[in-house]
Protein backbone atom coordinates (compact mmCIF):
# COMPACT_ATOMS: atom_id res chain seq x y z
CA UNK A 1 0.00 0.00 0.00
CA UNK A 2 2.63 1.95 1.14
CA UNK A 3 4.48 1.10 -1.76
CA UNK A 4 1.46 2.39 -4.12
CA UNK A 5 1.03 5.67 -2.83
CA UNK A 6 4.86 6.28 -2.99
CA UNK A 7 4.23 5.95 -7.03
CA UNK A 8 7.81 4.51 -7.69
CA UNK A 9 9.36 7.77 -5.57
CA UNK A 10 7.41 10.56 -7.53
CA UNK A 11 4.41 11.30 -5.24
CA UNK A 12 5.63 14.84 -4.46
CA UNK A 13 5.90 15.81 -8.25
CA UNK A 14 2.46 14.28 -8.85
CA UNK A 15 0.49 15.89 -5.57
CA UNK A 16 2.45 19.27 -6.66
CA UNK A 17 1.02 18.75 -10.65
CA UNK A 18 -2.47 17.61 -9.33
CA UNK A 19 -2.63 20.35 -6.51
CA UNK A 20 -2.02 23.57 -8.91
CA UNK A 21 -4.28 21.97 -11.21
CA UNK A 22 -7.17 21.23 -8.90
CA UNK A 23 -6.15 24.75 -7.60
CA UNK A 24 -6.98 26.24 -10.93
CA UNK A 25 -10.09 24.39 -11.70
CA UNK A 26 -11.79 25.29 -7.84
CA UNK A 27 -10.19 28.81 -8.73
CA UNK A 28 -11.98 29.29 -11.77
CA UNK A 29 -15.68 27.82 -10.26
CA UNK A 30 -14.94 30.44 -7.26
CA UNK A 31 -13.86 33.57 -9.47
CA UNK A 32 -16.64 33.30 -11.75
CA UNK A 33 -19.45 32.78 -9.01
CA UNK A 34 -17.63 35.41 -7.26
CA UNK A 35 -17.39 37.79 -10.39
CA UNK A 36 -20.89 37.25 -11.05
CA UNK A 37 -22.72 38.24 -7.86
CA UNK A 38 -20.65 40.78 -7.36
CA UNK A 39 -21.66 42.07 -10.86
CA UNK A 40 -25.19 41.81 -9.77
CA UNK A 41 -24.71 43.60 -6.30
CA UNK A 42 -23.43 46.68 -8.17
CA UNK A 43 -25.64 46.69 -11.06
CA UNK A 44 -28.61 46.35 -8.62
CA UNK A 45 -26.85 49.59 -5.99
CA UNK A 46 -27.01 51.24 -9.22
CA UNK A 47 -30.34 50.63 -10.32
CA UNK A 48 -31.35 52.01 -6.75
CA UNK A 49 -29.22 55.06 -6.67
CA UNK A 50 -31.13 56.12 -9.95
CA UNK A 51 -34.14 54.69 -8.87
CA UNK A 52 -33.89 57.19 -5.58
CA UNK A 53 -32.61 59.85 -7.24
CA UNK A 54 -35.72 59.62 -10.15
CA UNK A 55 -38.08 58.73 -7.50
CA UNK A 56 -39.76 55.77 -10.17
CA UNK A 57 -38.37 52.18 -9.99
CA UNK A 58 -35.08 53.08 -11.88
CA UNK A 59 -35.72 52.36 -15.29
CA UNK A 60 -33.61 54.49 -18.15
CA UNK A 61 -35.54 55.74 -20.73
CA UNK A 62 -34.98 55.85 -24.43
CA UNK A 63 -31.91 53.26 -23.93
CA UNK A 64 -33.82 50.22 -23.27
CA UNK A 65 -33.79 47.07 -25.98
CA UNK A 66 -36.41 44.50 -25.69
CA UNK A 67 -34.48 41.91 -26.40
CA UNK A 68 -35.43 41.37 -29.92
CA UNK A 69 -32.30 42.40 -31.24
CA UNK A 70 -29.01 40.69 -32.31
CA UNK A 71 -26.91 42.93 -29.73
CA UNK A 72 -25.23 44.43 -32.41
CA UNK A 73 -23.06 47.70 -31.76
CA UNK A 74 -24.65 51.02 -31.85
CA UNK B 1 -30.35 27.99 -39.03
CA UNK B 2 -29.39 31.62 -39.30
CA UNK B 3 -32.92 32.42 -37.04
CA UNK B 4 -31.56 29.95 -34.45
CA UNK B 5 -27.88 32.11 -34.89
CA UNK B 6 -30.15 35.55 -34.55
CA UNK B 7 -31.88 33.77 -31.42
CA UNK B 8 -28.42 32.73 -29.77
CA UNK B 9 -26.77 35.90 -30.26
CA UNK B 10 -29.60 37.58 -28.70
CA UNK B 11 -28.13 39.06 -25.51
CA UNK B 12 -31.47 38.44 -22.95
CA UNK B 13 -32.08 34.61 -24.40
CA UNK B 14 -28.33 33.91 -24.10
CA UNK B 15 -28.02 35.38 -20.46
CA UNK B 16 -31.27 32.70 -19.59
CA UNK B 17 -29.48 30.12 -21.66
CA UNK B 18 -26.12 30.22 -20.28
CA UNK B 19 -27.66 30.14 -16.78
CA UNK B 20 -28.84 26.10 -17.35
CA UNK B 21 -25.72 25.64 -19.64
CA UNK B 22 -23.23 26.44 -16.80
CA UNK B 23 -24.87 23.94 -14.28
CA UNK B 24 -25.63 21.13 -17.61
CA UNK B 25 -21.96 21.81 -18.30
CA UNK B 26 -20.15 21.81 -14.84
CA UNK B 27 -21.81 18.65 -12.80
CA UNK B 28 -21.07 16.13 -16.03
CA UNK B 29 -17.47 17.79 -16.09
CA UNK B 30 -16.66 17.43 -12.33
CA UNK B 31 -18.01 13.88 -12.87
CA UNK B 32 -15.59 13.18 -15.56
CA UNK B 33 -12.68 14.73 -13.57
CA UNK B 34 -13.29 12.37 -11.07
CA UNK B 35 -13.23 9.38 -13.47
CA UNK B 36 -10.60 10.00 -15.71
CA UNK B 37 -8.36 11.19 -12.25
CA UNK B 38 -9.03 7.66 -10.85
CA UNK B 39 -8.47 6.28 -14.11
CA UNK B 40 -5.05 8.06 -14.36
CA UNK B 41 -3.61 7.82 -11.26
CA UNK B 42 -4.85 4.19 -9.78
CA UNK B 43 -5.87 1.80 -13.36
CA UNK B 44 -3.20 3.39 -15.94
CA UNK B 45 -0.38 0.99 -15.49
CA UNK B 46 2.99 2.84 -15.00
CA UNK B 47 4.66 3.99 -18.47
CA UNK B 48 7.57 1.55 -18.94
CA UNK B 49 10.45 4.57 -19.22
CA UNK B 50 8.98 7.67 -16.86
CA UNK B 51 7.14 5.04 -14.79
CA UNK B 52 4.45 6.50 -12.49
CA UNK B 53 6.05 10.22 -13.38
CA UNK B 54 4.25 9.80 -16.70
CA UNK B 55 0.78 10.30 -14.92
CA UNK B 56 1.17 14.01 -14.85
CA UNK B 57 0.76 13.97 -18.32
CA UNK B 58 -3.24 13.39 -17.62
CA UNK B 59 -3.62 17.10 -15.91
CA UNK B 60 -0.60 18.40 -18.01
CA UNK B 61 -1.83 17.63 -21.67
CA UNK B 62 -5.33 18.83 -20.90
CA UNK B 63 -3.91 22.19 -19.46
CA UNK B 64 -1.98 22.64 -22.38
CA UNK B 65 -4.82 21.57 -24.91
CA UNK B 66 -7.43 24.16 -22.80
CA UNK B 67 -4.78 27.16 -22.94
CA UNK B 68 -4.67 26.70 -27.16
CA UNK B 69 -8.12 25.95 -27.73
CA UNK B 70 -9.37 29.33 -25.69
CA UNK B 71 -7.47 31.28 -27.08
CA UNK B 72 -8.58 30.17 -30.85
CA UNK B 73 -11.90 31.20 -29.13
CA UNK B 74 -11.16 34.41 -27.81
CA UNK B 75 -9.32 34.82 -31.30
CA UNK B 76 -12.60 33.58 -33.16
CA UNK B 77 -15.07 35.50 -30.74
CA UNK B 78 -12.49 38.50 -31.11
CA UNK B 79 -12.95 38.40 -35.33
CA UNK B 80 -16.85 37.72 -35.18
CA UNK B 81 -17.31 40.99 -33.04
CA UNK B 82 -15.08 43.06 -34.89
CA UNK B 83 -16.47 41.83 -38.20
CA UNK B 84 -20.23 41.35 -37.58
CA UNK B 85 -20.84 44.11 -34.67
CA UNK B 86 -22.17 41.42 -32.60
CA UNK B 87 -21.60 42.10 -28.73
CA UNK B 88 -22.33 39.13 -27.52
CA UNK B 89 -18.92 37.82 -29.42
CA UNK B 90 -17.10 40.57 -27.40
CA UNK B 91 -18.36 39.12 -24.21
CA UNK B 92 -17.31 35.98 -25.01
CA UNK B 93 -13.78 37.26 -26.04
CA UNK B 94 -13.32 39.34 -22.69
CA UNK B 95 -14.74 36.37 -20.94
CA UNK B 96 -11.99 33.72 -22.17
CA UNK B 97 -9.25 35.39 -21.38
CA UNK B 98 -8.72 35.02 -17.49
CA UNK B 99 -9.68 30.93 -17.87
CA UNK B 100 -7.58 30.75 -20.89
CA UNK B 101 -4.57 32.01 -18.94
CA UNK B 102 -4.91 30.14 -15.65
CA UNK B 103 -4.96 27.01 -17.77
CA UNK B 104 -1.75 28.16 -19.11
CA UNK B 105 -0.44 28.38 -15.85
CA UNK B 106 -1.21 25.28 -15.12
CA UNK B 107 0.17 23.80 -18.30
CA UNK B 108 3.47 25.71 -17.24
CA UNK B 109 3.57 24.68 -14.02
CA UNK B 110 2.64 21.31 -14.43
CA UNK B 111 5.28 21.01 -17.48
CA UNK B 112 7.70 22.20 -14.84
CA UNK B 113 7.02 19.65 -12.33
CA UNK B 114 6.99 17.12 -14.91
CA UNK B 115 10.43 18.09 -16.49
CA UNK B 116 12.13 17.91 -13.28
CA UNK B 117 12.13 14.16 -12.36
CA UNK B 118 12.33 13.80 -16.38
CA UNK B 119 14.72 16.07 -17.95
CA UNK B 120 16.91 17.41 -14.50
CA UNK B 121 15.46 20.73 -14.85
CA UNK B 122 12.31 22.91 -14.46
CA UNK B 123 12.66 25.02 -16.82
CA UNK B 124 14.61 25.14 -20.10
CA UNK B 125 14.16 27.55 -23.27
CA UNK B 126 13.01 25.05 -25.45
CA UNK B 127 10.91 26.03 -28.09
CA UNK B 128 7.56 24.40 -26.57
CA UNK B 129 7.95 26.14 -23.30
CA UNK B 130 9.21 29.77 -24.42
CA UNK B 131 6.18 29.64 -26.80
CA UNK B 132 3.75 28.44 -24.33
CA UNK B 133 5.04 31.43 -21.58
CA UNK B 134 4.53 33.80 -24.75
CA UNK B 135 0.26 32.78 -24.75
CA UNK B 136 0.69 33.29 -20.97
CA UNK B 137 1.61 36.76 -21.73
CA UNK B 138 -0.52 37.53 -24.60
CA UNK B 139 -3.36 36.34 -22.56
CA UNK B 140 -1.86 39.07 -20.11
CA UNK B 141 -1.69 41.87 -22.19
CA UNK B 142 -5.18 41.22 -23.34
CA UNK B 143 -6.41 41.33 -20.11
CA UNK B 144 -4.51 44.31 -19.43
CA UNK B 145 -5.05 46.40 -23.07
CA UNK B 146 -8.66 45.51 -22.04
CA UNK B 147 -8.23 47.30 -18.76
CA UNK B 148 -6.45 50.27 -20.48
CA UNK B 149 -9.87 51.76 -22.14
CA UNK B 150 -12.72 53.32 -20.60
CA UNK B 151 -14.95 52.78 -23.29
CA UNK B 152 -15.79 49.17 -24.03
CA UNK B 153 -16.18 49.44 -27.42
CA UNK B 154 -12.77 50.62 -28.14
CA UNK B 155 -11.23 48.12 -25.60
CA UNK B 156 -13.61 44.90 -27.95
CA UNK B 157 -11.77 46.69 -30.56
CA UNK B 158 -8.18 46.78 -29.36
CA UNK B 159 -7.70 43.91 -27.51
CA UNK B 160 -9.69 41.58 -30.36
CA UNK B 161 -6.71 42.61 -32.69
CA UNK B 162 -4.24 41.49 -30.05
CA UNK B 163 -6.27 37.95 -29.77
CA UNK B 164 -6.71 37.99 -33.61
CA UNK B 165 -2.35 39.14 -34.02
CA UNK B 166 -1.22 36.29 -31.06
CA UNK B 167 -2.89 33.30 -32.48
CA UNK B 168 -0.21 32.85 -34.66
CA UNK B 169 1.41 31.47 -31.65
CA UNK B 170 -0.85 28.58 -31.25
CA UNK B 171 0.33 26.63 -34.66
CA UNK B 172 4.01 27.60 -33.61
CA UNK B 173 3.50 25.96 -30.30
CA UNK B 174 1.96 23.21 -31.15
CA UNK B 175 3.92 22.35 -34.14
CA UNK B 176 7.21 23.25 -32.66
CA UNK B 177 7.99 19.93 -31.21
CA UNK B 178 7.96 18.95 -35.22
CA UNK B 179 9.94 21.79 -36.65
CA UNK B 180 12.54 22.74 -34.48
CA UNK B 181 14.90 20.13 -32.27
CA UNK B 182 13.56 20.04 -28.54
CA UNK B 183 13.58 18.46 -25.36
CA UNK B 184 9.73 18.35 -24.92
CA UNK B 185 8.22 15.19 -26.07
CA UNK B 186 6.83 14.74 -29.63
CA UNK B 187 2.82 15.25 -30.08
CA UNK B 188 0.82 12.60 -27.64
CA UNK B 189 -2.16 12.55 -30.01
CA UNK B 190 -2.62 13.55 -33.61
CA UNK B 191 -5.29 13.99 -35.85
CA UNK B 192 -3.72 12.15 -38.43
CA UNK B 193 -1.93 9.22 -37.00
CA UNK B 194 -2.74 6.30 -34.26
CA UNK B 195 -1.77 7.90 -30.43
CA UNK B 196 1.46 6.90 -29.43
CA UNK B 197 -0.14 6.10 -26.24
CA UNK B 198 -1.63 2.21 -25.20
CA UNK B 199 -5.55 2.00 -24.79
CA UNK B 200 -5.57 1.53 -21.01
CA UNK B 201 -3.49 4.71 -20.84
CA UNK B 202 -5.27 6.54 -23.27
CA UNK B 203 -9.12 6.62 -21.91
CA UNK B 204 -8.22 8.74 -18.81
CA UNK B 205 -6.50 10.98 -20.96
CA UNK B 206 -9.68 11.19 -23.43
CA UNK B 207 -11.69 11.66 -20.08
CA UNK B 208 -10.02 14.31 -18.77
CA UNK B 209 -9.87 16.20 -22.06
CA UNK B 210 -13.59 15.86 -22.41
CA UNK B 211 -13.91 17.35 -18.64
CA UNK B 212 -11.99 19.95 -19.37
CA UNK B 213 -13.52 21.45 -22.02
CA UNK B 214 -16.89 20.49 -20.49
CA UNK B 215 -15.19 22.66 -17.81
CA UNK B 216 -14.24 25.56 -19.85
CA UNK B 217 -17.88 26.38 -21.37
CA UNK B 218 -19.23 25.61 -17.91
CA UNK B 219 -17.37 28.57 -17.10
CA UNK B 220 -17.59 30.49 -20.09
CA UNK B 221 -21.24 30.40 -19.93
CA UNK B 222 -21.32 31.81 -16.01
CA UNK B 223 -18.86 34.53 -16.93
CA UNK B 224 -20.63 35.60 -20.01
CA UNK B 225 -23.69 36.03 -17.87
CA UNK B 226 -21.74 39.17 -16.06
CA UNK B 227 -20.77 40.59 -18.96
CA UNK B 228 -23.99 40.42 -20.50
CA UNK B 229 -25.95 41.94 -17.81
CA UNK B 230 -22.90 44.48 -17.45
CA UNK B 231 -23.16 45.43 -21.08
CA UNK B 232 -26.57 45.33 -21.16
CA UNK B 233 -27.21 47.33 -18.08
CA UNK B 234 -29.49 49.82 -19.76
CA UNK B 235 -31.66 47.17 -21.76
CA UNK B 236 -35.22 46.88 -19.86
CA UNK B 237 -34.66 43.52 -19.62
CA UNK B 238 -31.82 43.67 -17.71
CA UNK B 239 -32.93 46.15 -15.18
CA UNK B 240 -36.17 43.69 -14.83
CA UNK B 241 -33.04 40.66 -14.13
CA UNK B 242 -31.73 42.59 -11.59
CA UNK B 243 -34.99 43.98 -9.91
CA UNK B 244 -36.24 40.22 -9.68
CA UNK B 245 -39.08 40.83 -12.19
CA UNK B 246 -38.10 38.59 -15.01
CA UNK B 247 -38.41 34.86 -14.84
CA UNK B 248 -34.33 34.81 -15.87
CA UNK B 249 -33.83 36.05 -12.31
CA UNK B 250 -34.24 32.56 -11.07
CA UNK B 251 -31.20 31.51 -12.58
Amino acid sequence: MDKSLAMGGYAGYLMAAYGVTAVVVVGNIIAARRRFRRTQQRLRDQLGRRAGRAGGPGRVDGQSSDGATIGRES
Amino acid sequence: MWTWFYRLASPPHFYFLAGKLSSWLLIPAIILVVIGTWGGLVLAPPDYQQGDAFRIIYVHVPSAYLSMMVYVTMALAGAIGLIWRIKLAHAVAASCAPIGASFTFAALVTGAVWGKPMWGTYWEWDPRLTSELILLFLYFGYMGLRGAFEDINQADRASAILAIAGVVNVPIIHFSVIWWASLHQGPTLSKLEVPSISGDMLWPLLTMILAFTLFFLGILAMRVRGEVLEREFQARWAQDVLRGASPMSAN
